[in-house]
């Protein structure tokens, strides 16, 4: 059957206990919101939840925020067209990241004292222009697109009216987080957590059980020229350049705005760091399921169970409502968008906090009481909407978003933040780093777009300079030298 | 390949609804002498 005629099936077939699931879960979030408004003093307590968050809240708020759609479906997608590397390559670089990161920056930062974002800590060694370069990046990179993106492809895939159905996930969203903050945020994480892990746990055993066990794994293509099942090697066939740029990637867990904040909101250091190493078992165990999902969607399409021409991005829908009974399919849709709505409500904080706290704060003629930054981040969490869906439309694909989003943020702040953890650094060092990333990571995006040419096997632009295909993608492997480069100038030429 | 599949299975159902039991018995010392 065709990925419509499933879908259409499942949609008509939602039962009334699937829609109370969903709707019953909305109104506890607006419940909630509603609640917590009542007890926010100040913008520490609304912005960081009073840095009262223990490790249970903690690990839950880390793995549901850090999950959006483009992330699950992304993984499942990978693991549909080339296997297991889904997960070996494209996820397995952040859990070695965050572990580093747990280990090596958590606690530090948290015994710094006195910060609450990531510009404060350019600032504390830098300076004011460093911390509006960084703040600009932070923006640039929480704005919500991705996970909006996300959910237009879901509501879509649904059969469902995009745009009525995104206007009312994003006014729940925005509702608690306005009169809730991070508290209202947090805790709703908890339950959206346990929505997208059990959601999971449940479909895996029973899509597996639907593809006929173990056996699937047989059905699965096998590489003409080698004879090997490319889906079951760590590398599945990709080049090497690939690898490289997922492995970079895992580098934005060093700078990425939603860890510092909830480091900076945990209730000491041991928290955050307890919260991030349990957090890797349960981020590792959701993607090891969404690929294994993504490969039972590719044995059933093998199997003709699926549509043959079904596309990857579709894999774990189609294979989720195809499988789950009743009373589960509504389980999995709140599961999904559960993931989706907690990265909405952190990040749209996250880049309202950017604009109100990290740039206009510092930049005001006079001191701003806390109601007035605490009211105006409220307001900007409506902006950030705006900004979002104008800004989704730039880009084509969801992937595409991300890159960009994820490349600016490294190329701008990775050097000088680790530079200022972990060094004694001069003034300069920090603006002419970041500005020359920033600058070096917006030329190689201008050089490939307007010198190379679209690969429609690859969906990306590529520039063949001496022999050597530069993709767009490796923007940030470029940009980061050159960051480098301008840390090291500024550490000679500034003054201490 | 199996074994990692129950493992998974195991954190992403016990392992997640443990860790909301524990938020919960959590959630009066978090708040405690703040919102009392």
């Amino acid at each position: 059957m065709a990925l419509p005629g499933i879908l259409s099936a499942v949609n008509a077939n939602l039962h009334g206990i699937d829609w109370g699931i969903i709707v019953g879960y909305v109104l506890a979030m607006m419940g909630l919101g509603a609640y917590l408004s009542t007890r926010i003093k100040g913008f520490k307590d609304y912005f960081l939840a009073g840095g009262m968050l223990t490790t249970p809240i903690l690990i839950c708020t880390l793995v549901s925020t850090y999950y959006e759609l483009d992330v699950t479906f992304g993984t499942s997608e990978s693991a549909y067209y080339y296997g297991v590397v889904a997960w070996t390559w494209l996820n397995r670089p952040y859990y070695i990241a965050i572990i580093l990161a747990a280990i090596l920056l958590a606690g530090r930062l948290k015994k710094m004292g006195g910060l609450m974002t990531l510009p404060d800590l350019l600032e504390k060694h830098y300076g004011l222009p460093t911390r509006i370069v960084g703040a600009a990046a932070c923006f640039i990179y929480s704005l919500p697109i991705t996970a909006l993106a996300g959910m237009t492809v879901m509501f879509t895939l649904l059969g469902w009216n995009p745009s009525v159905a995104l206007a009312l996930a994003v006014g729940v969203c925005v509702v608690y987080t306005v009169m809730g903050g991070l508290w209202a945020d947090a805790i709703s994480d908890t339950v959206q957590f346990v929505l997208m892990c059990v959601s999971m746990a449940v479909a895996i055993p029973i899509a597996l059980n639907w593809v006929g066990g173990w056996q699937f794994v047989e059905h699965l293509p096998v590489d003409e020229a080698t004879g090997v099942r490319q889906h079951l090697t760590a590398t599945g066939g990709l080049r090497p350049g690939i690898i490289i740029a997922w492995t970079i990637g895992a580098l934005t867990v060093f700078v990425e705005p939603a860890f510092y904040q909830r480091i900076f909101a945990a209730r000491d250091h041991r928290s955050i760091i307890r919260a991030l190493l349990v957090g890797i078992v349960l981020w590792a165990s959701y993607d090891w399921g969404v690929t294994m999902i993504g490969l039972i969607a590719r044995s059933a399409a093998e199997q003709g169970l699926l549509d043959g021409d079904l596309e990857g991005k579709h894999a774990l829908v189609a294979v989720c409502l195809q499988t789950l009974p009743l009373g589960l399919k509504g389980l999995f849709i709140g599961g999904v968008l559960a993931a989706a709505m907690s990265s909405v409500d952190s990040y749209s904080l996250l880049a309202s906090g950017n604009v109100v706290y990290d740039i206009a704060r510092p930049l005001w003629p006079r001191p701003l009481s806390d109601r007035a930054l605490v009211i105006a981040t409220r307001i900007g969490i409506f902006g950030v909407m705006l900004v979002a869906v104008a800004a989704s439309l730039a880009f084509d694909r969801i992937t595409d978003a991300w890159v960009f989003m994820s490349g600016a943020l490294a190329s701008v702040v990775f050097v000088p933040v680790m530079g200022a953890i972990w060094l004694k650094p001069r003034r300069a060092a920090g603006l002419l780093s970041s500005s020359l990333g920033l600058l070096t990571f917006i030329v190689f995006h201008v050089l490939v777009r307007f010198n190379g040419s679209y690969d429609d096997e690859y969906e990306s632009w590529s520039w063949t300079v001496g022999g050597v295909q530069l993709w767009r993608e490796y923007a940030a492997i470029a940009a980061l030298p050159m960051s480098c480069l301008g840390f090291a100038l500024g550490q000679m030429v500034g003054r201490k | 390949m199996e074994l990692g599949t129950w493992i998974a299975v195991i954190v992403l159902g016990p392992g997640a609804l443990a860790v909301f039991v524990w938020f919960i018995f959590d959630v009066r010392k978090m708040f405690r002498g703040r919102w009392e």
